[in-house]
């Protein structure tokens, strides 16, 4: 761990921040933009979990990941959406624990993006680079040598690198990309206050999780407090947890080691049938203060390279169509090796015994201790209690592929070759402070789940959790396909360890230009270097 | 009039009592206050009802204590009143919002250890570890962890019911059942497994016969004559410093 005391314009008196480094400083909307983040502080207080938002000028969140660290550092992409217009926008890290103190100070990464759609791009709305600090380069830390300085499109270039005497870098950045000159005037430090969008999201440290806020109104948009708010997910394991909405109708679930996307279930559980509506909280930050912009009229050479960088992406994804990063599954281990029912006292697969017609038949038949009665068109579920040997008094928790059924006459239909299996729990249990008089799970071959749309009260959210740990690997010098378009905008973007690796080689694209070999990084008393060399491509 | 407003008072009442049977949820939840909303896991367990009989002879400790429950997920659950039933092998735990005692689920429970009171005389941490890991053939779940280093010194107490000639007991009633704590002890490496020992110099020595002679000669230079559980940790610590219990 080093001192970041005098880090950046990105320290905070008594707080580091993480160090966002970016692949690209623009890029063509639909493109994918990279990240690695340096974090020094792995303490349990801030947690290990970095998000990161891309934001517009007026402080509109376009996009948002939580990646999680690993030995200081975390990889991620995000997606830049395809009706993204032409402007400049604001890649930030910061962690949840942080988002409720006063003028959080972060450095952002300022992102071009040209819109695929733009055929001409004359001029630009951007922040006054005038008002922030430059980036100093300190050539003299690191000497960057290559064998000329003109290459030729798809020319194999090697450049070692030579480290100022006694300097022991921390770690070491190296990127090497196709310079846009209007990105390029644009690097500044973009050092901003921040504060939370939601001030009632909580500072808590996310260690190895993600937390997920939402809010309770009724029909009118009235914040709803004392509601009980169920989360629950179909999965092979259920998973269930719960909150009481505070004072503001805020509820909040921590999912720890959730990886990917999903569909969560929110069930609202009140005294009355009231009409109750759920949102989910964006978990963001927003520049406390404005900043000057100014109207950036495009010289023709920019408008060319903007026109050259739209078609290049066009082509990329034409002939590259992998480098799309498709969404990946969700992942969630299970917390123990039984649900939070616990233990069931009896598991029943229907396949095992003759077709039944219906769920009378399957709970009279197969299921052991189940009373299941329809009486004046109401139903209801008893379980027997294993402890006394009489029936409970009240309807056990059912829930159907994992998710709390509140109205019986949902198991009604149920035929017995619909059903996979069926777990009974004949014990009063609790869970956190909730009680259950036994538990009744009835697990379906089909995990669609189409019936919940007919349960009031119930709202289905497609959410992503911590983005699944990928990186992506530049250092692949392989000569491209000769027959196939190259318009590869970043050749190598890579860690490297100067004491054991100082040559790296690439191949460059067809795009012609100016191309940056950047490295970039910490010396171990906290300094930040970043020491540049310029090669063109003809 | 009167006969109408009372159908429709009856009406209402029959409504309203359609619509509570309508939310019966499975869940009760009347206990629940902004102290439920714990974001970091939940206890989960099966309610447990205590009677006279387990109340007086199940337990290890007569008092409810404070202690700590840590989860095989790794949440940790701080200033709980709970017991060990030494009968049954588990944990009883106290549900202070609803006012309840529950058995805490085994498979979710890493250890848990018990705090004495802040000024309280004589008594130490004990913390108790689940094996269930080790694949015990004795179905023994919990073990006091009384030394931790290169091996772990173990105590599984077990509270043993025995039938006898009728007698009065405490509680004034006329019983031929007698309890009684019987404690065990165990030696555990990954190397050697789990050895069962008696607090007594020579049952160390047996489980290692290859060094039983350097053994004896380290215990005595420390003059540690194993007769009870400090003066066994007190051993297990000078072995461990001299490398023999690797």
């Amino acid at each position: 761990m080093i001192g970041f005391q005098n880090k950046t314009a990105q320290s905070q008196t008594e707080l580091d921040s993480p160090v966002l480094f970016v692949d690209r400083d623009y890029c063509v909307s639909g493109d994918t933009v990279w990240f690695k983040i340096f974090y020094p502080d792995n303490s349990y207080e801030t947690g290990n979990v970095i998000r990161v938002q891309l934001d517009n000028k007026k402080n509109n969140l376009i996009a948002n990941v939580a990646v999680l660290t690993h030995q200081n550092w975390a990889n991620g992409y995000l997606h830049i959406p395809d009706s993204l217009s032409t402007g400049q926008y604001f890649l930030t890290a910061y962690l949840n624990a942080h988002r409720n103190i006063n003028d959080l100070q972060l450095e952002s990464k300022s992102l071009l993006v040209y819109n695929r759609f733009e055929e001409h791009v004359a001029k630009i709305n951007i922040a006054d680079p005038s008002v922030f600090d430059d980036v100093k380069e300190n050539n003299n830390i690191v000497n960057i040598n290559s064998e000329r300085t003109n290459y030729k499109t798809r020319e194999n270039v090697k450049i070692s690198f030579e480290f100022e005497e006694q300097i022991i870098p921390e770690f070491a950045l190296v990127k090497v990309a196709l310079i846009d000159p209007l990105a390029k005037q644009l690097e500044r430090k973009y050092a901003f206050k921040y504060q939370s969008l939601d001030l009632k999201i909580p500072d808590f440290a996310e260690n190895n999780g993600f937390l997920l806020s939402g809010q309770v109104t009724d029909k009118n948009g009235n914040p709803e407090s004392g509601v009980l708010v169920l989360l629950s997910l179909s999965s092979e394991t259920p998973y269930l947890d719960y909150y009481l909405t505070d004072e503001n109708g805020n509820f909040h679930f921590y999912m720890k080691n959730a990886f990917g996307k999903t569909n969560i279930v929110l069930q609202t559980v009140g005294e009355s049938l009231k009409d109750y509506h759920i949102k989910i909280q964006k978990n963001a930050i927003i520049r406390s203060e404005d900043f000057s912009e100014l109207s950036k009229i495009l010289e023709n050479d920019q408008v060319d390279f903007i026109k050259n960088a739209i078609e290049s992406s066009f082509v990329n994804k034409l002939f590259n169509p992998s480098i799309t990063v498709q969404q990946e599954d969700f992942i969630f281990p299970e917390r123990f090796s039984t649900p939070f029912y616990g233990q069931f006292d009896a598991r029943v697969f229907p396949a095992e015994f003759e077709d039944l017609p219906d769920f009378k038949e399957i709970s009279r038949e197969l299921l052991p201790g189940v009373q299941y009665r329809e009486r004046n068109e109401e139903i209801s579920i008893r379980l027997i209690n294993n402890d006394r040997g009489m029936y409970f008094g009240k309807e056990p928790l059912r829930l159907i592929n994992g998710i709390p059924v509140f109205d019986n006459k949902y198991f009604t239909p149920l035929k017995s070759t619909d059903i996979d299996y069926v777990d009974i729990v004949k014990d009063e249990r609790i869970y956190g402070d909730l009680i259950m008089e036994g538990v009744f799970s009835v697990m379906l071959h089909d995990k669609s789940n189409s019936w919940l749309i007919k349960q009031p009260g119930l709202f289905r959210f497609e959410t992503s959790f911590l983005q699944h740990n990928k990186e992506k690997v530049y250092s692949n010098s392989a000569i491209s396909e000769p027959h196939y378009p190259d318009t590869r905008q970043v050749y190598y973007w890579e860690l490297i360890n100067p004491e054991n690796n100082n040559e790296i080689e690439f191949n460059l694209s067809d795009r012609k230009g100016r191309v940056e070999i950047l490295i970039s990084g910490f010396k171990q008393n906290g300094e930040f270097f970043k020491s540049t060399k310029i090669i063109k491509v003809e | 009039m009167i006969k109408r407003l009372k159908y429709l008072w009856l009406l209402g009442l029959m409504l309203f009592c359609t619509i509570i049977q309508a939310q019966e949820t499975g869940l009760y939840y009347n206990a629940l206050n902004s102290n439920s909303n714990r974001l970091s896991g939940k206890l989960q367990g099966e309610i447990y009802y205590i009677n006279v009989i387990s109340s007086v002879n199940y337990f290890l400790q007569p008092d409810w204590e404070k202690g700590e429950i840590r989860l095989k997920d790794g949440d940790v659950f701080g200033e709980v009143q709970m017991k060990y039933n030494a009968y049954d092998d588990e944990l009883v735990a106290y549900n202070e919002n609803n006012k309840t005692l529950f058995i805490v689920d085994k498979n979710t429970v890493q250890e848990f250890i018990f705090y004495p009171e802040p000024g309280q005389v004589g008594s130490r941490i004990r913390k108790f570890v689940n094996l269930d890991s080790l694949q015990l053939n004795n179905d023994r779940t919990f073990f006091e962890q009384l030394y931790l280093g290169s091996a772990m010194l173990l105590a599984f107490h077990k509270v043993e019911m025995k039938k006898t000639r009728l007698y009065t007991d405490s509680t004034g009633k006329l019983t031929d059942t007698e309890y009684e704590h019987k404690i065990s002890y165990y030696y555990y490496s990954p190397q050697k497994g789990m050895v069962k020992i008696k607090l007594k110099n020579h049952s160390i020595q047996q489980i290692f016969p290859e060094q039983k002679k350097e053994i004896r000669k380290n215990l005595r230079k420390a003059k540690i004559n194993i007769n009870n559980e400090g003066t066994a940790i007190h051993a297990f610590e000078v072995l461990d410093k001299s490398g023999f219990l690797k």
